[in-house]
């Protein structure tokens, strides 16, 4: 596999420039069983839809106080005006005066213009609305925001990404980056893509959110998780994104 | 609540004679009874325990659920495409009185 003729110095570089997506150096789901491939690949099959089309219909409706204003009244037709916008995510919003993820985005203007109460950050209808709107980005090149915060907050989301944290002291990267394609107890160790997300994920039995897996991770290596509102989260998205660039869309992706 | 569904047939436009497969995806927890919450409290059991495909008022596929069977469970069917087309017809049932019928209408090319 191409990943492994770099040295680690090289795969990080490749990762961090954003090389490595357009070089192929990911190799996403095809290392993985083929009935996952196969569940992911037919749409009809794919559990993950089920969020996909709950999304396109939410998508229509107005579920805050503000009984008439739905998401398509401000942005229009969700499969051409939302095309591509889920690629350029975690990026630099204006109005928050920081580095937002989608679905802080997608909460910000549920509360604001929609006027409805803040959802819990695994919300199903969260979670439907990010997956119509990965999926409205299906097979785009994830794209991510140049703005010098974004940058900066993918710098600090490389330094937790090579910190070492936890009971078991390990960092993500001695995992993702260096063993990544071998095994650990019998499961594929994945390059930490995130051009999946939300993905349903067989061992969640649902749809769930880059956040909670990353939150899996790190209880995984026994660190305490950061805080729900610790900016470390958008830095590590920041940063995978930032990794991944090139890499093409594939929500909802099946995980095991 | 009404459940989520998707509803599908492979081919999209089948002929005469061809077989259809009938794809029913449900969104639904199928919560086996056996698990607990994070304060120990024991989850209600709640599953879909049947699911039956009628086409035309016939029935062409029934199956029993039991715990193990995954959440948003799949259910297929092969059909014979006729002339006229297909009305398709899947019904869940399941604990708590939950029932739900998603109806399609297939059109056969002659």
């Amino acid at each position: 596999m191409w990943w492994f003729r770099l040295t680690r110095k090289g795969r990080a570089k490749a990762a961090l420039t954003g090389a490595a997506g357009l070089l192929g150096l990911f190799f996403g789901l095809s290392a993985a069983a083929q009935s996952l491939q196969a569940l992911q690949a037919d749409e009809a099959l794919n559990p993950g839809m089920l969020w996909v089309s709950a999304g396109q219909a939410l998508w229509q409706q107005a579920p805050g106080a503000n009984a008439a204003r739905s998401c398509q009244q401000c942005h229009g037709d969700l499969g051409l005006a939302m095309r591509g916008v889920a690629t350029r995510y975690p990026r630099f919003s204006p109005a928050a005066a920081k580095v937002v993820t989608l679905a802080e985005q997608v909460q910000a203007c549920h509360v604001q213009r929609q006027q409805g109460q803040p959802w819990l950050r695994e919300d199903e209808r969260l979670l439907q609305l990010e997956a119509a709107l990965a999926h409205a980005s299906k097979g785009m090149a994830l794209a991510p925001d140049g703005h010098p915060q974004t940058l900066a907050a993918v710098e600090k989301g490389r330094a937790w990404f090579v910190q070492r944290l936890g009971q078991l002291d390990m960092s993500c990267a001695q995992c993702h980056d260096d063993r990544a394609g071998h095994r650990l107890g019998g499961s594929l160790i994945p390059q930490g893509d995130p051009a999946g997300y939300p993905v349903y994920r067989l061992a969640w039995q649902t749809v769930g959110s880059l956040r909670r897996r990353l939150r899996g991770c790190l209880v995984g290596v026994r660190a305490e998780p950061f805080a729900h509102d610790d900016p470390a989260w958008v830095a590590l998205e920041a940063y995978l994104m930032r990794r991944s660039a090139g890499q093409r869309m594939d929500a909802p992706a099946i995980r095991p | 609540m009404t459940p989520n569904v998707l509803l599908t047939w492979l081919p999209k436009s089948p002929r005469v004679g061809d077989v259809v497969e009938v794809r029913a995806l449900i969104g639904h927890a199928m919560e086996s009874g056996f698990r607990s919450d994070d304060q120990g409290k024991n989850l209600p059991r709640n599953l879909i325990t049947g699911v039956s495909c009628h086409v035309g008022g016939a029935l062409v596929g029934r199956s029993t659920w039991y715990p193990s069977v995954s959440a948003n469970p799949l259910f297929t069917a092969h059909v014979k495409a006729v002339a006229g087309g297909l009305d398709v017809a899947v019904q869940w049932t399941g604990d708590h009185g939950f029932s739900h019928v998603a109806r399609a209408r297939i059109d056969v090319v002659v």
